[in-house]
């Protein structure tokens, strides 16, 4: 066991609601701001609870939002361990937002195992070595006698023992360890195990309730019609064909857009398709993805401040290449469509949302329900006390999936609003059509590279200039002189995070160019890639064992091929080859797809593969299916048969490996995704000599 | 304009009356009037299949029938496969732990239902065929084949 300082009392608290209620004690994950709490304990801003009852009942409760990614799990996971009880003993809860016990809250960036490994584990170990102390004080024997398991507290030597429920009244009297031990993760039992999901069996059943699945009473549902070109508003309505659709109650205006209410989906559906609206389609109304890839080019075209040393080099370089790649834009289709139920009534305004951000929600929830000098007061209140917006609840509810795009508040200004005009209980739930189209899309961007080579073909000189997207990255291979730039333009669609960010492209593009080096330079694209990582031997080895496990270098069936990338992100190592046949006949098949990632300790090894399986089949829907096209100021698709996903039969086996580590743990929602655009572009290479630097790729070009 | 009229469904078993315009897709039927809300929406086109239902034991995307068409027939939903996550499709899908967001399952596993009654033990092509209609943004693809040969032989027809 090792033992570990707990960072002074403060970072544990117990509260006891009353006496004899059992145990509570709070913690935090992550970095926590200090803040004068009104507890008095200033620096303390715990984010989590763990309550065990007289009854024996575990309940976690955290602020991450669950949306696929096995956090509710791995989380327990981790209290579960060092509290010696089972995972079919212990319950998570998902945190209603109060941002003076959880902080800002927010889920994305793959965060939340990474700063929940230690302050989870330390919660659990905590609880139980007060529920030990309490024992040993009942029995009047030393606490060494004694051990937890299983949420039994024993002591051998006399035979007595008692629950948890039995000893958590008494533990909560005690003072928390200013020491706890923590396992040594030899003697793990729950973590690096794969776990199932705790919410699994409400999923399959159906009884999970969404958020779209609420029903309050007297509630109405909205449907909002946005005007098809981006930031143009509504000329005039006509609602009275919307009006007499039966079960429609009303329609209103709001800034978003024209809204019909009606007493169920389907109702206000119809309602929105009978509605005559004038709009008034504003500036973009010209705006088309030729003119966007246009405007990129010349603006690359007029670059010229690059670094003087990096120019230098790439222009004295024996060999020259340079290439432009090309990203479009990407919609999440999030399964359950954009969704917040909002209920203002007796002075609250009650939110029940499916969002990446809760506290975004709840800020913007309390600036549109409440007066604005209300809404000051609210605030300068929060500052003080430490207790921001009490007259707002927001219920984060399970997401059906996130990708980015609920990280986004933009449902909760419209539901707000129009709940308050509506003075009822409001479901919004947009039709997939406006989701689609009214989104905030990966952004489209242009990548010009460019290398120099030294005779042997390997690089001296790199440069990545990224117009229009959020930044350039520089690459991981050694290069003496590597840099980039970057362009921010705005190209007047409304953009956003897409699961894995800036490395969904940067991965592309660096990937996809490095195998052109390699191609130049004649060499194996294996090889090439592990000369340039002399000094990352974590990230060789990750690359070395994926080769290996596709067969790189033996012997494939008759018309197979392979593909190679590697992309580092969010603290974890991914390389993946991409095994397929392309000809005239039969198209594009894949028949496999190796997978190999270092993401530090494992927590959940069953939820890192599925998140690796996911995050690759998510890729590849942006690299083969489709993509967002602009046209006269609005999007060109509308729903999934013009936006489509990959189907099951257009999924090749994935094979997942797990690199074991003791680094510290790395996200896994996200870095599955970066590789396998450039593993897949660079396995055509190698099957029709084409190299491919646009995304999707379109078969009709690649056999032309 | 209203058509308002009366039909009667059977919905898992249990004999339904619902008031609804003819045209009003089942999909809202089940989830807006009878609050069974197991069944959900994604696209409404007929694209997804989230919207998986049983109609007179046919796998059917219930966005795509209207209520009228629905009217006099046996309509089964996820609710009515077992209460409890016990049927043998239900148990292979923990097996296997497929889910992920967990919003397309329903309608995935009426579609692997509807699948192994007709085919016991299908092999993978019999399974894309099948199961290519139903989405999963998630990408649990290679889950739900795995969970669907765990489950071959054991739904009975
Ligand atoms: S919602 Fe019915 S098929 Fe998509
Ligand atoms: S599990 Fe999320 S859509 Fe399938």
């Amino acid at each position: 066991m090792s033992a570990l300082q707990n960072p002074g009392r403060r970072s544990f608290m117990v509260t006891t609601v009353a006496a004899g209620s059992g145990l509570l004690l709070a913690f935090a994950l992550g970095s926590c701001g200090a803040v004068s709490s009104a507890n008095g304990r200033s620096g303390f801003r715990p984010n989590g609870w763990l309550r065990i009852t007289p009854g024996g009942r575990i309940i976690i409760t955290v602020a991450e939002a669950e949306m696929g990614q096995g956090v509710h799990t791995s989380l327990a996971m981790l209290v579960a361990e060092e509290l010696e009880v089972g995972m079919e003993q212990v319950e998570v809860e998902q945190a209603s937002v109060d941002n003076r016990l959880y902080g800002w809250q927010s889920t994305g960036g793959s965060t939340s195992i990474r700063e929940g490994w230690e302050p989870m584990r330390r919660a659990g170990a905590t609880a139980r070595q007060m529920l030990v102390e309490a024992a040993a004080r009942r029995w009047q024997v030393p606490p060494g006698e004694c051990r937890a398991r299983l949420g039994v507290v024993e002591h051998p030597a006399s035979g007595k023992r008692a629950t948890y429920g039995e000893l958590a009244s008494a533990a909560a009297q005690l003072d928390p360890p200013s020491q706890v031990s923590l396992k040594d993760p030899a003697s793990f039992r729950i973590i690096g195990r794969a776990t199932g999901e705790v919410e699994a069996v409400p999923v399959v059943t159906g009884r999970l309730r969404y958020a779209s699945d609420l029903k309050l009473p007297g509630m109405l549902t909205a449907v909002v019609v946005h005007c098809p070109v981006f930031g143009g508003g509504v000329r005039s309505v006509a609602s009275e064909a919307a009006l007499r659709v039966a079960g429609v109650r009303r329609v209103l205006e709001i800034e978003e857009g024209v809204v019909v209410l009606a007493e169920h989906f389907w109702a206000a559906q119809q309602g929105a398709r009978a509605l005559r609206i004038e709009w008034d389609y504003g500036a973009a109304a010209g705006l088309d993805s030729a003119g966007i890839r246009r405007l990129f080019q010349s603006h690359a075209d007029r670059f010229d401040s690059i670094d003087q040393e990096l120019a230098r080099a790439l222009e004295s370089a024996p060999r020259r290449l340079e290439a432009d790649y090309h990203i479009p834009f990407q919609a999440h289709a999030v399964p359950e469509s954009i969704c917040c139920t909002v209920h203002i009534h007796d002075g609250i305004c009650e939110v029940w949302v499916p969002t990446q951000s809760p506290s975004d929600a709840q800020e913007v929830a309390a600036r549109l329900s409440l007066s604005r000098p209300g809404y000051l007061l609210q605030r300068l209140k929060g500052k003080l006390l430490g207790r921001p917006f009490d007259t707002v609840r927001i219920h984060t509810m399970r997401l059906g999936g996130g990708f980015g795009r609920r990280l986004a508040v933009d449902y909760v200004v419209e539901a707000v609003k129009i709940a308050k005009l509506a003075q009822a209980p409001v479901r919004l739930l947009w039709p997939r059509e406006e989701e689609i189209r009214y989104g905030y899309y990966r952004p489209a961007s242009l990548h010009r590279m460019r290398a120099g080579l030294d005779r042997q073909g390997m690089p001296l000189a790199w440069h990545q200039l990224a117009v229009g997207a959020g930044g350039f990255r520089s690459p991981y291979y050694s290069i003496p002189a590597r840099g980039g730039d970057t362009l921010k333009l705005e190209s007047g669609v409304p953009t956003g995070p897409w699961r894995s960010v800036g490395h969904s492209y940067n991965a592309f593009v660096i990937e996809g160019f490095v195998d052109e080096l390699a191609a130049a330079a004649g060499r194996d694209p294996l090889d090439y890639r592990l000369a340039l990582l002399e000094d990352e031997p974590r990230f060789r080895a990750v690359i070395e064992q994926a080769a290996e496990r596709a067969g790189w270098g033996g012997r494939l069936p008759e018309g197979h091929h392979l593909g190679l990338a590697a992309h580092p992100s969010f603290g974890s190592l991914v390389a993946q080859v991409v095994e397929l046949s392309a000809d005239r006949e039969r198209g594009i098949r894949l028949h496999r797809i190796v997978c190999v990632v270092d993401c530090g300790r494992v927590v959940n090894p069953d939820t890192v593969k599925a998140q690796m399986e996911g995050g690759i089949i998510f890729g590849l829907t942006a690299t083969l299916a489709g993509a967002i096209t602009i046209r006269n100021g609005r999007v060109e698709q509308s729903n999934l048969h013009d936006f489509p996903l990959l189907r099951m039969g257009e999924v090749p086996p994935i094979d997942v490996y797990i690199v074991p580590s003791s680094a510290p743990p790395g996200g896994v929602g996200e870095p599955g995704v970066p590789p396998v655009a450039p593993a897949v572009v660079n396995a055509l290479y190698a099957a029709t000599g084409k190299r491919i630097r646009e995304l999707p790729v379109k078969p009709e070009e690649l056999f032309q | 304009m209203s058509k308002m009229a009366r039909f009667v469904l059977t919905v898992n078993g249990e004999r339904r009356e619902v008031e609804a315009e003819p045209d009003m897709p089942l999909l809202w039927v089940l989830r807006d009037l009878l609050d069974l809300t197991g069944t959900k929406y994604s696209c409404g086109i007929g694209v997804c299949g989230m919207c998986n239902v049983h109609l007179d034991g046919e796998l059917t995307p219930s966005c795509s029938v209207p209520v009228a068409a629905a009217s006099g027939r046996e309509v089964t939903t996820i609710e009515g496969i077992s209460p409890d996550g016990s049927h043998p499709v239900q148990q292979a899908w923990l097996e296997e732990r497929v889910s992920q967001c967990g919003y397309c399952q329903p309608g995935q596993i009426m579609a692997a239902i509807a699948l192994l009654r007709r085919n016991p033990t299908p092999d993978d092509a019999a399974i894309d065929e099948v199961m290519g209609g139903t989405l999963c943004r998630c990408g649990s693809y290679p889950r739900i084949r795995r969970a669907i040969h765990r489950a071959a032989g054991k739904v009975g027809a």
